[in-house]
């Protein structure tokens, strides 16, 4: 390429040196005519023709140099038609001229009109001659150009020549048009400048300042399209004189393409190089092409020591066999993933790896060898290996724990059982006989006796009461949950029923929203749901109107549920003790109780993956709001 | 009127004591034979053991059933009475102080005529051994023993 643009450069300079004579310029455009043999001969005539007529005329002229106006004729046929027409007009105008001029005019002296005729005859050839001589190179000349001008115009690659100076364009091919999207003209009212990103000028400047004279290879440039877009493109120029200037004829071979796959292939080759994989490529034959700064990592042997080796080196003796079934599979254009083995390091010892290995194609689709990525595994070997004994212990210590569990929870459920059954009696015994007491040695005691007596049997009451509780509480945990629709607002009815069964005296206004239906075990819901309204119904017991709602409402996007009273409410400060076990905010005076039904209804709503809150105010009701999702999490739940 | 026996299966005196006082109070007037455990109520029932010869006949009109007895438990005795011929019909209320759902599962299960809880307090104690002697002394209709 760099050749055939020297030369080509040569000769346009060339040509350009010539070009510049205008004079000839127009000539050339004149002779560019096409002309007919009629026409080139007809001009002789009529050259000739006029060349007597005013010779004729003249008499002056027909006495003195009556040649004189022939030789012009002569000059113009040639110049005009050729040689041929030349020679024609010659001889012509000695016919006409020794005819109509020479011979009337002088009788006596022949041998002088000879003479005459003769000179005009040699000087005649000789213009004619010289004249089309010139004319053949002038001809040529315009081949010549015509065929530099296209190598520049049609040229398949950007060219154009700028001043030195001014750096503006003086010429531009089409290629460099299309390239750039810029016009012809709009390319020659711009500079050099114009075409670069702005950031890149001043390189460009100081670029310029060191063209040599001769031809220049400059790099390669960044320019910049009409449409934005930035171009690599590689350069060359050659200093030549245009229309009398210093300027540069630049050559330009657009390479962003080939730039781009260069910067890819770096990249790639930068990736394997940098890889923490071990990467390395084969022949079919098992021969090593390449191998990575990993390659060299895992296995130890250096590039320059295992290149054109074969990979069996790499191979433990047990696993000779390995080879040549992946370079099979690989001949048949199989990918081998994942593949975990054996292999060698140079210091002989044995490490676990995972091999990925993959054909490598050339461009015709032929396959001419394979690529390896090898990891080391040894260490998530040994790390799975630890995982699965861990799990076998998991797995014995859950078992045991299980155990423990089940055992523990066989224990309780036999407390329970006796709690239920032996702590009563007991209490019953207390309470029963100090009534007998009461009822058959009523004459042997005075009030205090008595009045302690019936202490006794309140004590009695209470403690069977706080063991009833509890073993709700305990019941609430252990027993089995049933997933089914629960009518939530049937259940506050007949909660609020039985309620009103027990004081039919007392003025409670009850207002329970209709249709309220959660997934849930009716029976834990239905004991939840007692305890809420039954608190309602307790703090509201001084009232002379009480009032006790239970509803559904929304907040954030969350559905809850709440039980609302009017009565005697409690102390936000106290809120978090709220729901624990045996904790009670009010005296056994004020209100009898346990305190163990919240926490009860704590653990309803928490086995059924829901949450409860209470506000409060001392004097002003409480609200106690629960959650119900439909989505029971944590909880087993068994088909009813 | 034909006052028949009833056959209280109760292994606490002080519980027998107070069953016997509350029956006593409720103007119950029928014949009370205590078992103190599983053995002793099924021997009755049978003319076993320390029943052996007992007149056969007579059959309780009513058997009020303790379920935490030493030796043969309560559920064992109920079990055993459905099993049998001649006893199979006899009303057994289950009188316990449990009301564990277990317990009242398995005591219907059985056929249990009845389960009552027996209340702590004496007054709700005595209310309820009344309303038992009432109904079923009085109202209910037993099949005749054969």
């Amino acid at each position: 390429m760099r050749r055939t643009v020297s030369i080509y450069c040569r000769q346009f300079d060339a040509l350009f040196r010539i070009n510049n004579r205008r004079a000839l310029r127009v000539a050339s455009n004149v002779m560019t005519q096409p002309r007919t043999s009629l026409l080139r001969y007809g001009v002789v005539v009529i050259t000739v023709g006029l060349a007597l007529l005013v010779t004729l005329q003249v008499d002056l002229l027909a006495d003195r140099t009556p040649f004189s106006l022939f030789l012009a004729a002569v000059i113009i046929s040639t110049w005009y038609g050729g040689r041929n027409p030349g020679l024609l007009a010659i001889a012509l105008s000695a016919l006409v001229c020794s005819y109509f001029i020479i011979r009337p005019r002088s009788s006596p002296g022949l041998e002088d009109d000879v003479m005459r005729v003769g000179a005009f005859i040699f000087l005649s050839l000789l213009v004619s001659f010289l004249t089309s001589a010139r004319q053949q190179s002038e001809q040529s000349l315009r081949e010549s150009e015509k065929r530099y001008r296209l190598l520049f115009d049609s040229n398949p690659l950007p060219m154009w020549v700028f001043d030195r100076e001014t750096l503006r364009f003086l010429a531009v091919n089409k290629a460099a048009t299309q390239c750039y999207g810029y016009s012809r003209n709009e390319f020659l009212s711009m500079t050099i400048k114009d075409i670069r990103p702005a950031e890149d000028v001043p390189g460009l400047l100081t670029a310029l300042k060191n063209l040599s004279v001769e031809l220049d290879d400059a790099g390669v440039w960044r320019h910049r399209k009409k449409d934005g877009t930035v171009i690599d493109v590689e350069i060359t120029t050659h200093a030549i004189i245009f229309d009398d200037r210093h300027a540069e004829l630049v050559l330009a071979n657009d390479v962003t393409e080939r730039k781009r796959n260069e910067e890819m292939v770096v990249r790639l080759a930068g990736i394997v190089e940098s890889s923490e994989d071990a990467i390395f490529s084969k022949t079919l034959d098992g021969v090593i092409t390449s191998w990575n700064k990993g390659a060299e990592r895992l296995y130890g042997y250096s590039a320059a020591e295992i290149v054109g080796h074969s990979v069996s080196v790499l191979l433990p003796h047990a696993r000779k066999g390995d080879l040549t079934r992946i370079l099979e599979r690989l001949s048949r254009g199989e990918r081998i993933e994942h593949f975990e083995t054996t292999r060698l390091k140079k210091s002989g010892e044995q490490m676990e790896v995972s091999l990925t290995i993959s054909t490598i194609k050339n461009s015709s689709g032929t396959i001419i060898g394979a690529s390896t990525i090898a990891r080391d595994i040894t260490e998530r070997k040994r790390a799975e290996e630890q995982i699965r004994r861990l799990n076998e212990t998991l797995e014995q210590r859950v078992a045991e724990r299980t155990t423990q569990l089940e055992a523990a929870n066989k224990e309780l459920e036999a407390f329970s059982y006796s709690v239920s059954h032996d702590l009563r009696a007991p209490l019953r015994h207390i309470n029963g006989f100090s009534q007998a007491l009461l009822e058959d040695y009523a004459d042997k005691l005075d009030e205090e006796g008595k009045g302690f007596l019936q202490e006794l049997r309140g004590a009695s009451h209470e403690m069977a009461q706080l063991i009833d509780d509890m073993l709700q509480l305990a019941r609430v945990s252990r027993s089995e949950m049933r997933r089914e629709v629960v009518n939530l607002s049937e259940i506050a009815h007949e909660v609020m029923a039985a309620l009103r069964k027990g004081d039919r005296e007392r003025a409670v206004v009850i207002n329970i929203e209709e249709g309220l239906v959660a997934p849930g075990d009716k029976g834990l819901l239905r004991a939840m749901l007692r305890n809420l309204l039954g608190n309602a119904w307790k703090f509201t017991s001084k009232l002379a109107l009480a009032e006790i709602a239970f509803g559904k409402d929304q907040k954030d996007g969350e559905t809850f549920y709440f039980v609302r009273d009017n009565g005697a409410g409690f102390d936000m400060t106290y809120v978090n003790k709220l729901f624990g076990a045996f904790q009670r905010l009010h005296t056994a005076n004020e209100f009898e109780g346990t305190g163990v039904g919240l926490a009860t209804v704590q653990r309803i709503i928490s086995r059924h993956g829901g949450r409860v809150w209470a506000e409060g105010t001392i004097g002003q009701g409480a609200t106690f709001s629960f959650t119900l999702p439909d989505f029971i999490g944590g909880e087993t739940w068994t088909a009813k | 009127m034909d006052c028949k026996v009833i056959l209280l299966v109760e292994d606490n005196p002080r519980d027998e004591a107070l069953t016997m006082r509350a029956l006593k109070k409720s103007n119950v007037c029928n014949e009370v034979v205590v078992a103190r455990d599983g053995v002793e109520a099924l021997d009755y029932l049978f003319g076993d053991g320390t029943s052996a010869g007992r007149e056969m006949r007579e059959m309780p009109q009513l058997i009020l059933l303790d379920l935490k007895l030493p030796k043969v438990d309560g559920l064992q005795v109920l079990e055993k009475i459905r099993a049998t011929e001649h006893t199979r019909r006899l009303p057994v209320v289950v009188f316990t102080s449990s009301s564990e759902e277990e317990d009242l599962i398995n005591s219907y299960n059985l056929g249990a005529n009845s389960y009552v809880r027996k209340p702590v307090d004496f007054d709700q104690f005595l209310e309820a051994t009344k309303q038992l002697g009432l109904y079923w002394l009085v109202l209910n209709l037993p099949a005749a023993t054969e």
